[in-house]
């Protein structure tokens, strides 16, 4: 995956991570989608029962056919659109910084990003059943830059991925010490 | 009494393809153009795409046979009975 359309990387700089959130914060959603798909199927069934004349009458039958085709495939656009949103919604995690890419709405991103030896305090948590039991959760950063806030949401192995940046930040704060 | 060919319901159905398929191409360019490309990625563009041709495909086929040059009414007075009838 080639991100550097992204940010631009510095010369020395490596990405370690790049963080999307968990895939299970997905499925609400994709079952909210099948849901409202049977729905016609449903409707269709209502009308062949109770209103057969219409379904009978080919004008009718005509715009109904073309009022399910246009109701499946705003539901595969939303699908789309929400999958891309998810999608570039991610934490990239380098040996220099963090940035994080919020894909708002399909027209509004916003990028964030703090420099690693800025990093004072990291605070991971899994709460509720199933992130329990598929172990994700939030990380919240607190940072001395601009941003002083940084939450990773429900990213995979939140307790690991925080030793992770906390040694990727004790390694950075030495190197700007040095220099 | 006002009649319109069922064509118009064809017509309507076209423009607003037209501006679902823009919505697509901005998804799928989105993706492309932030260099996000990922296996998942692939697999969801994938999934969209054969969704959009099964629904087209299923929408010619249930539509072959129609007579696109009959009418149906979509204002009748005598629908309100009495109520617009003239003195």
């Amino acid at each position: 995956m080639n991100i550097s359309k992204l940010f631009q990387q510095k010369s020395y700089e490596k990405v370690e991570y790049i963080i999307r959130r968990h895939w299970v914060t997905f499925i609400p959603i994709v079952i909210f989608l099948i849901v409202l798909a049977i729905l016609p199927i449903g409707v269709y069934f209502l009308l062949t029962n109770s209103l057969d004349s219409y379904l009978q009458n080919q004008a009718y039958f005509a715009a109904g056919v073309l009022l399910a085709s246009i109701y499946y495939l705003s539901i595969i656009l939303f699908f789309y659109t929400y999958f891309t949103e998810f999608h570039l919604d991610l934490w990239i995690i380098t040996n220099d910084r963090l940035l994080d890419v919020q894909q708002k709405t399909l027209f509004a991103r916003t990028i964030s990003e703090v420099d690693l030896f800025q990093v004072q305090d990291i605070t991971s948590e899994v709460h509720g059943i199933f992130p329990s039991i598929f172990n994700y959760g939030n990380i919240i950063l607190q940072t001395a830059g601009a941003v002083p806030k940084f939450t990773f949401r429900s990213v995979a192995n939140p307790n690991k991925l925080r030793e992770v940046i906390l040694n990727l930040a004790t390694e950075d704060k030495k190197y700007h010490e040095k220099h | 009494m006002i009649t319109i060919p069922i064509s118009f319901f064809l017509i309507i159905y076209f423009v607003i393809l037209v501006m679902l398929t823009i919505f697509f191409t901005v998804n799928f360019f989105h993706i492309i153009l932030t260099g996000t490309t990922t296996f998942s990625s692939f697999l969801a563009t994938l999934f969209v795409f054969a969704s959009i041709a099964l629904v087209l495909f299923g929408t010619w086929y249930f539509l072959q046979g129609i007579n696109w040059s009959q009418t149906i009414t979509i204002w009748d007075n005598s629908w309100f009975g009495q109520s617009f009838n003239t003195i």
